[in-house]
């Protein structure tokens, strides 16, 4: 990972830690639920990879026999980030994962929506099993956790977008944002004058 | 008091020849320095196109093995479109009518360039 890009993937990680309120206790928090939510495991990658499969624009992302392997991604995800094994590294694969992404047409639509889902599976197993207290305070942290994620694969996506058109036609990430500084301050007067026609 | 200089270079630049209808100095990251733009060009959008191809030409002459970068040139029915490096870090662009004897617009250029190269 070069300078300029570590620089703001910690850039990026400050913002988000700030704003969700997400601390060092959040892990802490999952770590010490562990036992109960590796029991929710299985519900929440079929329910997962179910919404996927039988929605057409995400089913069609995939490739024959593809399922297992996703399962078992997600498996892994799920059960290191309930482990409360969260340090720079697992963040830092966080962001690469919008590289993926991008690779394998999952949009930013499909993240967000698909981690929403998430939340709620685990949401609903928090207020199955837990006192009212405890539920709160472990989706809390879960939530926040995963809310990071959903902002660093989603940054990452676009930077990487950036970072490609900087390495194959030269332009600068600079020039990038000037340019649509310019064109969307033109959308945006025509979309005034637009609404107010 | 440099902005006043290279607008002084861009002047001289413009007066060496009738079919120099204008010119800018923009910085590689598409930012108008000095420019001498005829109305109705919106000077950002010239520093950002100019910026856009020169960078574009860069990578394109690297990729195709043609060496160093020397210009970028656009023809339109309505004249032409000249960018140059003028140093590492700022563009020359000229734009001269369609008549314009493009051998002299390059020798012209070049040597603004070079004077631009001086100051930025």
């Amino acid at each position: 990972m070069s300078e300029k890009a570590l620089a703001h993937l910690n850039e990026a990680l400050q913002h988000l830690f700030t704003l969700t309120g997400y601390s060092d206790k959040d892990p802490e928090i999952l770590a010490s639920h562990r036992e109960t939510t590796h029991q929710w495991t299985e519900t929440i990658v079929q329910a997962f990879y179910d919404t996927l499969f039988t929605y057409e624009p995400t089913a069609k992302i995939f490739n024959e026999g593809e399922r297992p392997t996703r399962e078992q991604m997600l498996r892994d995800w799920y059960e290191g980030l309930t482990c409360g094994n969260i340090d720079q590294n697992w963040w830092r694969h966080q962001w690469f994962v919008g590289l993926v992404h991008v690779k394998r047409g999952v949009s930013n639509l499909f993240l967000i929506g698909m981690m929403s889902r998430i939340q709620q599976l685990f949401l609903d197993k928090c207020l199955e099993t837990l006192p009212p207290d405890e539920a709160k305070e472990l989706f809390g942290a879960f939530k926040r956790i995963t809310d990071v994620v959903t902002g660093l694969i989603a940054d990452g996506y676009f930077e990487n977008y950036f970072i490609a058109l900087e390495r194959t036609v030269g332009f600068k990430t600079a020039l990038i944002q000037r340019m649509l500084d310019m064109e969307v301050n033109k959308m945006l007067e025509e979309w005034r004058n637009t609404t107010a026609a | 008091m440099r902005s006043e200089m290279l607008t002084s270079i861009l002047s001289e630049l413009n007066g060496t020849s009738a079919d120099i209808e204008a010119s800018g100095v923009v910085s590689t990251d598409g930012l108008m320095m000095a420019a001498l733009l005829p109305q109705g060009l919106d000077e950002d959008r010239v520093g950002a196109m100019s910026a856009a191809m020169l960078s574009l030409g860069d990578r394109t002459a690297q990729e195709l093995a043609r060496g160093e970068l020397q210009q970028v040139l656009v023809k339109g029915n309505h004249g032409f479109v000249l960018m140059i490096h003028a140093g590492k870090e700022a563009v020359l662009t000229v734009l001269a009518k369609p008549q314009a004897k493009l051998g002299l617009i390059f020798l012209d250029a070049k040597r603004a360039a070079e004077q631009i190269a001086q100051l930025v």
